[in-house]
């Protein structure tokens, strides 16, 4: 019998080794599969728990926020309504957009230190705390932006075209991001048929109509294909103007009664689309197209929220010499964003170069030290610096001189730099656009904003441009 | 040193200690396995399984509880008491020393012999060896 | 040395509970030990005891019991203070019951005597669980008979009684099963007629549990069986026999009942069904994956976040709290009291006793494996308590009856015989 206990007992050895294993299997071989399980609870009371970083804006206010209840939960606040698509929302049930996505990591302290205190602290179940992030945007300047455009569909962006740095970025419709957690206001929003949730500003396709102008004759210039004062004359100022069996009538030269011959130079003051259409046969097709991508259209753009990329042509359509002309002066297949265009008027602005768009300045940890830098640095050197400030002046002829359409934009001493523009949209009213930087010879302020179906940028967009400038302008040095 | 920081310290210390624990009663078990067998009135681990038993009394395949010291004879003052006329009164003894098993002969008048050679004084003895005293054969099974 | 150990014991297990408290506290609050220091003082006593009444027994048997089942009071008692307090309560009671045992003056072989009698008492008590039984946790089955909230599953008393019965039963025909043959024909079988008794009660037995659909104490009884007649033969074909039957019995049930077929599957791919009936098992696995290898440290997982864990699923909390150090530790200490046990089996003299203590460790064991197994999906979930650690007031009693008969065989080995 002994033999047999004996067995018995390596039996039960046996079994036991192979239970060890197999614990050791969950706890250690599958163990991080196991825990990111969706439906482990731990993860939503951790989540809840995380000191949520603050977002600030560059003059240090809280634009974002966290509250701490007793149970040792965690809230989030936010002041400024104005900001919702820039900041985005952060709710347990709908998870996170915008800058509270992009920089979750860092906000929530998944990104912390390597060294031993913080494995450590990690060990000792310490509360996390999040990295704060401060902004570019100037909120005083964001909210006089907001109070200045329309309650209507619309989007502007200021920025400082030196470094990139965003100072304030509206989308209208806009959206409480501290209520998305509540499901009847989730679903109204979802029903809104203006889609608040959507970033107008970096999101938003609409034809340029003539602020892409500045582009065309930024590619004309720079390839020298024609230079700002060649002539046109006649039919070639006036129209109608046909190709390829289109015939594009009079009515679309803009010009005041009685000019029968324009310069480049005029025909972009008055914004004259026969002539455009004229240069962006000249530049040719790949030419100009070429020039598109240099301003970043059809490119990926690189920032601190997801950005649309803007294209030249619809997607499937040849890109012939009809498309071409109506492309040069604003339409065809063109949809772009604000974005977009504000990137396009800041190469005139910066000889050349476009800076990358930023928005958040820098990233800090808990104890103040600096943990990550924002990320500065030139996009594209789209055209030399000579035809940058060809343009660059040219432009300032559009709100400067006698008989252009930017008239609305000027301001008393400050030398304004800018162009209108009208986008024909194929139902209702046009898309009125307008993009400017100002002081002229050292710009420290772009703009552009967008009215979606607000009627003529001369009249309705520039004015509102005004405005921005004006209270933009004191604020930058 | 802060109170979670002395909480991390208390909780790697408790399975630690668990450990030791553990570790702690398999060398105290080592231990008692060693020296408990040395007590002479103690159990040994092992018996002595009757091959041969002549005029004892014991029947074939019969098994002799063994304690560590462990005397042999004739005698009725033995341990194991053998009454076969060529088994001396004190025959032998078979020890148990925590680690093997030794025989040894008293100086009786027919031998002892450990797997057939004989036992001068005394010889060591294994599990499994056949052990004679006198011409009763036996032999030394585990448990 | 046993007090040298069982000091060493209780100075772990009181820093356990130093250490919830701190957790909870964030200083050690003196209430806290209350109930531990009554208990660990409980185990220095039943070291006194028998120092005076088993003074030759093992020595290793009770730190380990003693530190094992501080650790499961010390776990209970952190997923719920009131469980803890009373699981306290039904040791002191246990252990009452052990000392009672090994001082009895006579040998352990009186209990061979009545080998009827405790199976007919053991079954008859699951009978009276059916008849009117309370359901104290919502199982959907009565498994336990008390009153004025106190409550006692009768099927932990029955599982040493069983033994005791298998033990007397095998030890008796133990030559007879061994040697003699059934003659079938011109078939020359093993004598399976001799079994026919010890058969009988153990498929009453079996068929009872399978009414209170406890499959895990009826999975127990069939692998106690199986164990002590291999122990008492020596004929592999008893095993072999029952194994197959089992296996054929397996399939029937899996067909006959759904339970049992839900069980399996969930068993085969748990994460399919972790909403619904994978959810407990499910969640226990999280749980340990989230222990990690030195786990969250007591008092501060999540271990409530499992269904039935104070249980079942107690090695979940385990896992999540000490890791997988812990649990390998505790399972080396509970190996460690099994081999002792079968150490004692191999030095008792009489073939009772041998089958007895066999006998009662498998108990041990198996319940181990079977709940381990289960909460690890090694095999289909079925619900025992892990012996000493989990949560059950019954179950203390019945094991440290168990540990008061293992002194008494252990005494009986070691009086000098000659």
């Amino acid at each position: 019998m002994n033999t047999n206990i004996r067995r018995l007992g390596l039996f039960f050895l046996l079994t036991f080794g192979i239970m060890v294993l197999d614990v050791t299997y969950w706890q250690v071989i599958d163990a991080s599969n196991l825990q990111a399980r969706a439906d482990n609870p731990r993860l939503q009371t951790q989540a809840a728990r995380v000191w949520r970083g603050f977002i600030r804006d560059r003059n240090g206010v809280t634009l974002a926020g966290r509250t701490v209840d007793q149970q040792g939960f965690v809230h989030r606040y936010y002041t400024d309504p104005t900001l919702s698509q820039v900041i985005g929302y952060d709710s347990p049930r709908y998870g996170e957009s915008e800058l509270e996505r992009t920089f979750d990591p860092y906000l929530s302290g998944q990104i912390h230190g390597t060294n031993w205190r913080s494995v450590i602290d990690q060990w000792e179940h310490k509360t996390v705390v999040g990295n704060d992030l401060t902004l570019t945007i100037d909120d005083s300047l964001q909210q006089r932006v907001a109070s200045i455009l329309p309650d209507t569909p619309s989007a502007a962006i200021v920025a400082d075209p030196r470094n990139g740095e965003i100072l304030a970025m509206v989308s209208k419709p806009g959206f409480d991001a501290g209520q998305v957690s509540n499901p009847a206001y989730w679903k109204s929003l979802l029903n809104n048929p203006d889609d608040p949730l959507i970033n107008r500003a970096v999101s938003g396709y609409y034809p340029p109509g003539s602020t892409f102008k500045i582009v065309t004759l930024s590619a004309a210039l720079d390839s020298g294909a024609v230079s700002l004062s060649t002539p046109f004359y006649g039919v070639n100022a006036t129209g109608p103007l046909t190709i390829d069996f289109h015939t594009f009538p009079a009515s679309i030269s803009n010009l005041p009664g009685g000019v029968g011959g324009v310069d480049l130079l005029h025909a972009l003051m008055y914004s004259d689309n026969i002539v455009f259409a004229q240069v962006g046969l000249a530049v040719g097709a790949n030419r100009f197209l070429d020039y598109t991508r240099r301003f970043g259209v059809d490119q990926p753009v690189p920032f601190d929220i997801p950005v649309s990329e803007s294209h030249a042509q619809v997607p499937g359509e040849t890109f012939n010499r009809l498309e071409l002309a109506s492309t040069a002066f604003g339409q065809g297949g063109l949809h772009v964003t604000p974005l977009q265009m504000l990137m396009a008027a800041e190469a005139q602005a910066d000889g050349g170069a476009i800076p990358r768009p930023v928005l958040v300045k820098q990233v800090t940890a808990p104890d103040g030290s600096t943990v990550q830098q924002g990320s500065y640095g030139t996009l594209y050197r789209s055209i030399s610096t000579a035809t940058a400030n060809n343009v660059r002046d040219a432009m300032v002829q559009v709100v400067e001189g006698p008989g252009g359409s930017g008239f609305n934009a000027q301001i008393p001493g400050v030398q304004v730099a800018g162009k209108t523009g009208t986008a024909q949209t194929g139902r209702g009213q046009n898309h009125a656009w307008f993009v400017a930087f100002a002081p002229a010879d050292h710009p420290r302020v772009a703009v552009v904003v967008l009215i979606e179906h607000g009627g003529e940028g001369a009249f309705v967009a520039a004015p509102l441009a005004r405005q921005i400038l004006q209270a933009a302008l004191p604020l930058t040095h | 040193m802060s109170v979670d920081d002395a909480l991390l310290v208390g909780r790697i210390a408790f399975v630690v200690a668990l450990y030791l624990f553990l570790i702690l009663l398999a060398l105290l078990l080592r231990r008692e396995l060693l020296a408990r067998a040395a007590q002479p009135g103690e159990r040994a681990p092992g018996d002595l399984l009757v091959v041969d038993p002549f005029e004892t009394g014991l029947e074939p395949g019969e098994r002799i509880p063994l304690i560590a010291l462990s005397s042999i004879g004739r005698s009725n003052e033995n341990d194991i008491v053998l009454s076969d006329t060529f088994v001396s009164a004190e025959h032998a003894k078979l020890h148990w020393n925590g680690r093997g098993w030794v025989v040894e002969d008293l100086g009786s008048t027919n031998g002892t012999r450990v797997n057939g050679k004989p036992v001068r004084r005394a010889m060591p003895v294994k599990v499994g060896d056949t052990v004679e005293f006198g011409r009763v054969k036996a032999r030394l099974v585990p448990l | 040395m046993e007090l040298v150990l069982l000091l060493l014991a209780g100075v772990i297990v009181l820093s356990g509970f130093a250490l919830l408290s701190a957790v909870r506290w964030r200083h050690v609050a003196p209430a806290d030990l209350k109930y531990p220091a009554v208990y660990v003082a409980s185990t220095f006593v039943l070291s006194l005891w028998n120092g005076r009444f088993a003074p030759r027994a093992d020595q290793f048997i009770l730190p380990v019991v003693a530190i094992l089942t501080g650790v499961g009071i010390l776990v209970v008692t952190r997923l719920d203070a009131g469980l803890g307090h009373k699981q306290v309560v039904w040791t002191l009671l246990g252990e009452a019951v052990a000392g009672v045992v090994m001082a009895a003056p006579r040998s352990v072989n009186t209990l061979r005597l009545y080998k009827y009698t405790w199976a007919f008492v053991g079954l008859l008590l699951i009978v009276l669980t059916i008849l009117g039984g309370t359901d104290i946790n919502g199982s959907g089955y009565r498994r336990w008979i008390g009153l004025h909230g106190v409550y006692f599953q009768p099927v932990e008393l029955l599982k040493p009684m069983i033994a005791v019965f298998f033990a007397a039963y095998l030890d008796e025909k133990r030559e007879l099963l061994a040697g003699a043959h059934l003659e079938v024909g011109r078939l020359r079988l093993p004598p399976f007629q001799y079994l026919a008794p010890l058969v009988a009660v153990w498929g009453l037995s079996l068929l009872l549990l399978i009414r209170q659909n406890d499959l895990g104490s009826a999975l127990l009884f069939l692998g106690i069986f199986l164990a002590m007649i291999y122990v008492g033969t020596s004929r592999a074909v008893y095993p072999i026999t029952g194994l197959t039957m089992f296996g054929l019995g397996t399939f029937v049930a899996f067909h006959i009942f759904p339970h049992v077929r839900e069980r399996t599957e969930v068993w085969l791919d748990p994460f399919a069904h972790n909403a619904t009936q994978g959810y407990q098992l499910v969640q226990g696995l999280i749980a340990l994956a989230v222990g990690g290898i030195g786990g969250q440290g007591i008092g501060q997982g999540d271990p409530s976040r499992v269904p039935i864990v104070t249980t079942d699923f107690i090695l979940s909390a385990i896992g999540e709290e000490l890791g997988l150090a812990g649990i390998v530790v505790l399972l080396a200490l509970l190996l460690f009291l099994i081999f002792r046990g079968l150490a004692l089996a191999v030095e008792a003299q009489d073939g009772f006793q041998k089958l007895l203590a066999a006998g009662l460790i498998a108990i041990l064991a198996i319940q181990t494996i079977v709940i381990v197994g289960g909460t690890t999906r090694l095999m289909p979930l079925t619900g025992v308590p892990l012996p000493f650690l989990s949560y059950g007031g019954s179950s203390a009693l019945a094991n440290f009856m168990i540990v008061g008969l293992l002194f008494k065989i252990s005494t009986e080995a070691r009086e000098v015989r000659l």
